[in-house]
């Protein structure tokens, strides 16, 4: 017993000194949304979540209703149902503030171009703002009912960016959460 | 409290057995996409040995995504967004089979749906493989232009006819051709429209090439043609 508790206080230490390393350098925003303008300004997250907002508040959210969006409309065999980027807590408006591209460059940080700007129009995107529950009971051979390593919103399960994408997470290529190999992020959804 | 027990464990096992029924229901159909790894369509890699069997062996797959060839999740092109579809579409290009070719069609109007104008983005042979709808080459596909067999050209009327109603087809030929095809074929679209998927699933190599059934005894073939 006394040996578990020395085994256990060992771990303890070692996980508090993890904590402590990391809070030098936060890994969570060593990537590219590491906006800080430079070596001055201490936090990398105050891009985003303004330190003086309300819990939760996010700099820059775009509105819903200027994206068009993927869904019936555009594939006939969607079968989401509505589609509405304000559900699901808003989490795709938040990514959309900056990636709509109509974001004005501020000090130090530009407004994302080429690749990681995606503009208004969404139909040529993977569908977001949707249930995937619904979808998948519409469509039981067609997507999988577990879908594995991605994240699903709310309690209709709603695809969102971050479903694909976490944005905090360091060293993984378009800061993806499934490595995209063999298609393995594809293939956790679609059978 | 002595009652509690059973029932929690009875709801665990139910609950598992859902499980099971659901994984099983599924199975059948389960990881169909995936099936695509390793096949002809799996464009992964660069040069001769993507696609063709070199001193016997398996052909070689670059690694990465397989989907990407053909989809991608992001600024897919505009003209054929519904499939998130990567490469140039050429709509109008091309000759097809109708009454023209052989007097005895029936099917009315002949123009290719989408569907099969994404084949034929890669399948006329025209833009090498690994270049998207802007122009701009991926290194991560092979990037030869569809050669032997599989290029068919601009000229369709060599091909069986696409793009055409076959519920039109059907009703003027009822003696000819089957009310309804097999289950296992597909048609499109309000006007119930024979395109290139009909007889062909993409992502699946079980019957080659690419056939949604075994032509075993003409099995594909009369199972329309009567």
């Amino acid at each position: 017993m006394a040996m578990l508790a020395r085994a256990f206080s060992v771990l303890a230490f070692t996980l508090a000194a993890v904590a402590v390393g990391s809070a030098a350098e936060n890994p969570r925003v060593v990537n590219v949304h590491n906006l800080r303008a430079g070596p001055g300004e201490d936090s990398a997250c105050a891009t985003c979540h303004p330190p003086d907002g309300a819990p939760g508040q996010i700099a820059s959210q775009g509105s819903a209703g200027r994206f068009r969006v993927f869904d019936a409309s555009v594939n006939r065999e969607f079968r989401g149902g509505r589609v509405d980027l304000s559900e699901g807590g808003g989490s795709s408006l938040v990514c959309l503030g900056c990636h709509d591209g109509t974001l004005a460059p501020t000090a130090g940080h530009s407004a994302p171009s080429g690749s990681a700007s995606l503009g208004m129009d969404l139909a040529n995107d993977h569908p977001v703002g949707f249930s995937y529950t619904r979808s998948q009971i519409a469509q039981p051979k067609k997507l999988n009912a577990f879908p594995r390593g991605v994240k699903l919103f709310g309690p209709d399960q709603r695809l969102e960016c971050q479903t694909c994408h976490d944005v905090h997470q360091p060293g993984v290529r378009n800061l993806l959460r499934v490595d995209t190999n063999n298609s393995g992020l594809c293939l956790s959804c679609h059978l | 409290v002595n009652t509690a027990k059973p029932h929690a464990a009875a709801f665990f096992w139910i609950c598992l057995a859902v499980q099971f029924l659901i994984i099983g229901a599924a199975s059948p159909f389960a990881q169909s996409k995936s099936l695509v790894l390793g096949t002809l369509h799996d464009l992964r890699g660069s040069g001769c040995s993507v696609c063709h069997n070199l001193h016997g062996g398996p052909p070689v797959k670059g690694p990465g995504d397989v989907c990407g060839a053909c989809h991608t999740p992001h600024r897919a092109n505009p003209a054929a967004s519904p499939l998130l579809w990567v490469r140039a579409i050429r709509p109008g290009t091309y000759q097809t089979y109708d009454r023209s070719v052989n007097s005895e069609f029936a099917g009315g109007d002949v123009n290719l749906s989408q569907v099969s104008l994404l084949c034929m983005s890669c399948h006329d042979g025209a833009v090498a493989l690994n270049v998207d709808f802007t122009g701009t080459a991926n290194a991560a596909y092979v990037g030869l232009v569809m050669h032997g067999s599989g290029r068919l050209g601009t000229d369709l009327r060599g091909s069986h006819p696409i793009g055409f109603s076959y519920s039109v087809s059907q009703s003027a030929n009822p003696g000819r051709l089957a009310t309804v095809p097999p289950p296992a074929l597909r048609l499109y679209g309000p006007e119930s429209k024979l395109e290139c998927p009909t007889c062909h699933d993409v992502h699946n190599p079980t019957n080659a090439p690419f056939l949604r059934m075994g032509q075993q005894n003409s099995a594909l073939c009369v199972g329309c043609h009567l």
